[in-house]
């Protein structure tokens, strides 16, 4: 799991990306922070496979390679015409472990690395094995937008226990997250009795906790974007929406 | 906590999609297909207890006139009741305006699966007559497809032949359809010379390219009529001759049907799908269609073909004979 960092990030339009280019030392900072809450997982996954490192070093070079993007303003340097941000964190990444030795990882290895519980990122590395080869951007995309859809969740999940709306974020998560893998997803009165809730109500709250999920992970996606265009064909191409 | 696995990704990629009914009637329980204007779900009828195919105005589809073509389409759906048009159950407005149909879930193979997989000369035409029936019913109420292709023919298990997706569908303004919410984007006169209410001004195309006729490609609207299908069945027709022939030539009165179909000009076509359908049960039949002059030769062939049984009979009764003069002049 990725470090947390503090208070969260205000989402404005491109303000993540635009952030990790502020003239103001701050902002810079807590932008990378957010950038690497996102990407700590794709990033760790990405190293562990295509780079084939052991859990204990690709904990180090993920975190070094954050470090190192505070330290080196790595995040300011894009140039949005180039690439998809995406893109240009990947080639860093990539140029970032073809350039340090693991000689060199391990020597720095220490007391100040962060506990981080890795099973889920670990779960995510275990689908990869036995398979021979996987495509860089393929993998990376994947993992970026099962991170980005993560955060979107989480923060939906968030604001349902604080407004006291847990019934709807809980069928949502029932119903779309937890039998995606079943065979059978429970019926809508099986989810009525569950929660004890009129099957009307059931749809209703369904309804309602797609949309707030889905304007979560527009935001999450538009945040996170280097460019007005990137942030529409993402769209478009992940989610099927037309941002107009 | 556990990540989410791919196939929650997939699903909450396109979770927006996923329509929830009001009332819990209807739980969507997998997508069937979809197009530029909707989508179509495999659906659970929870009050009837059985499967229903909806049909959704696409979210990126909102905003124009989809919904409104969607609404038409069932009404025009509802109002052709024939063995050979899917039959609608239900239409209705989901919580973000969207509207939906419930239709039948057709279970089978499409048209092009079925060409794909090899089919025979005489399966394809008659399985073109059956679409031929549909069509001329629909002309006969005043509809015309505007959008026939073999992915748009569904062959159901027990040899049913359904012709689906009437989306773009015309409704000529005599139809009479009740509740009929009139043209779309009118022209200026609102009927055309023809008395034909276009729900689409001229310019406008609409239609899959490569089976659209000359008029209907060019956007005259106002142009279209029962021989657009027409040109659209005799491409259908075309191309099962090609997939069943594979390359040998096709029988000179069936090219004539398939030229006489595709005309340019929509004068030289068919009238209709009805006169289309009798040319090809006359082609079947081995009687000489309309569209095609004879040769000598060719009409003695049929003959001989048509009436090969009873040829052979009388053969074999002259030849027996024959024999039997030849021994008693012998004896």
């Amino acid at each position: 799991m990725p470090p947390e960092t503090g208070a969260p990030f205000p989402v404005t339009r491109l303000s993540i990306v635009q952030g990790a280019s502020s003239d103001d030392a701050a902002l810079r900072e807590r932008a990378t922070g957010e950038i690497a809450r996102v990407y700590w997982t794709p990033v760790y996954t990405y190293v562990r496979v295509q780079w084939r490192l052991d859990v204990e070093d690709a904990c180090d070079a993920t975190q070094e390679f954050f470090m190192r993007a505070l330290t080196r303003d790595l995040f300011a340097r894009y140039d949005a015409s180039k690439a998809r941000f995406r893109t240009y964190v990947r080639l860093c990444l990539d140029s970032f472990m073809a350039n340090e030795a693991k000689a060199q990882r391990r020597a720095k290895r220490g007391g100040n690395r962060p506990h981080l519980p890795l099973h889920e990122a670990e779960e995510l590395v275990g689908q990869y094995a036995g398979q021979d080869a996987v495509d860089n951007d393929d993998m990376f995309d994947r993992e970026w937008i099962r991170a980005l859809i993560s955060s979107a969740l989480g923060a939906l999940r968030a604001h349902c226990a604080a407004s006291g709306k847990d019934t709807p974020f809980a069928i949502m998560h029932l119903y779309d997250i937890e039998s995606a893998d079943a065979e059978v997803r429970p019926t809508y009165s099986e989810l009525a009795q569950r929660f004890d809730v009129p099957v009307t109500q059931v749809t209703n709250y369904l309804a309602w906790a797609r949309r707030q999920l889905r304007e979560r992970v527009l935001e999450t996606l538009r945040a996170h974007s280097g460019s007005d265009r990137e942030f529409r064909e993402d769209a478009k191409h992940y989610l099927g929406v037309d941002v107009l | 906590m556990t990540p989410l696995s791919d196939a929650a990704i997939a699903r909450l990629r396109l979770m927006d999609d996923q329509p929830v009914f009001p009332g819990g009637r209807y739980e969507v329980r997998g997508e069937v297909g979809r197009g530029g204007m909707g989508v179509v779900y495999r659906v659970f009828d929870n009050s009837l207890g059985r499967d229903v195919a909806m049909k959704v105005v696409a979210p990126g589809a909102m905003g124009n006139d989809a919904a409104a073509r969607l609404r038409r389409e069932a009404q025009a759906l509802a109002r052709l009741e024939h063995p050979g048009i899917v039959p609608v159950h239900d239409v209705g407005q989901l919580a973000d305006e969207r509207v939906y149909y419930a239709m039948k879930l057709v279970r089978g193979d499409r048209l092009d699966e079925r060409m794909a997989r090899g089919i025979s000369l005489g399966e394809g035409v008659r399985l073109v007559i059956r679409v031929c029936d549909a069509v001329a019913f629909a002309h006969a109420q005043g509809v015309i497809h505007r959008d026939l292709k073999p992915q748009n023919v569904m062959i159901a298990p027990f040899g049913e032949v359904l012709v689906m997706d009437w989306g773009v569908a015309k409704m000529r303004a005599d139809a009479g359809f009740a509740g009929n919410p009139g043209p779309l984007e009118p022209r200026a006169d609102g009927k055309s010379p023809g008395g034909v209410r276009p729900t689409t001004q001229d310019g406008v195309v609409l239609g899959t390219p490569g089976y659209m006729a000359p008029e209907q490609a060019a956007g005259t609207t106002s142009a279209i009529d029962e021989r657009t299908d027409v040109f659209a069945l005799g491409v259908i027709l075309r191309e099962i001759a090609t997939a069943a022939l594979a390359g040998a030539r096709t029988p000179a009165p069936l090219a004539s049907i398939i030229s006489k179909a595709t005309a340019p000009e929509s004068l030289h076509r068919y009238s209709g799908a009805d006169a289309l359908g009798r040319d090809l049960s006359a082609f079947l039949d081995r009687l000489p269609p309309e569209a095609h002059r004879e040769t000598l030769p060719e009409r003695l062939t049929r003959l001989v073909k048509r009436h090969r049984v009873a040829i052979a009979l009388v053969l074999a009764y002259v030849l027996v004979r024959a024999v039997m003069l030849i021994a008693l002049s012998r004896e």
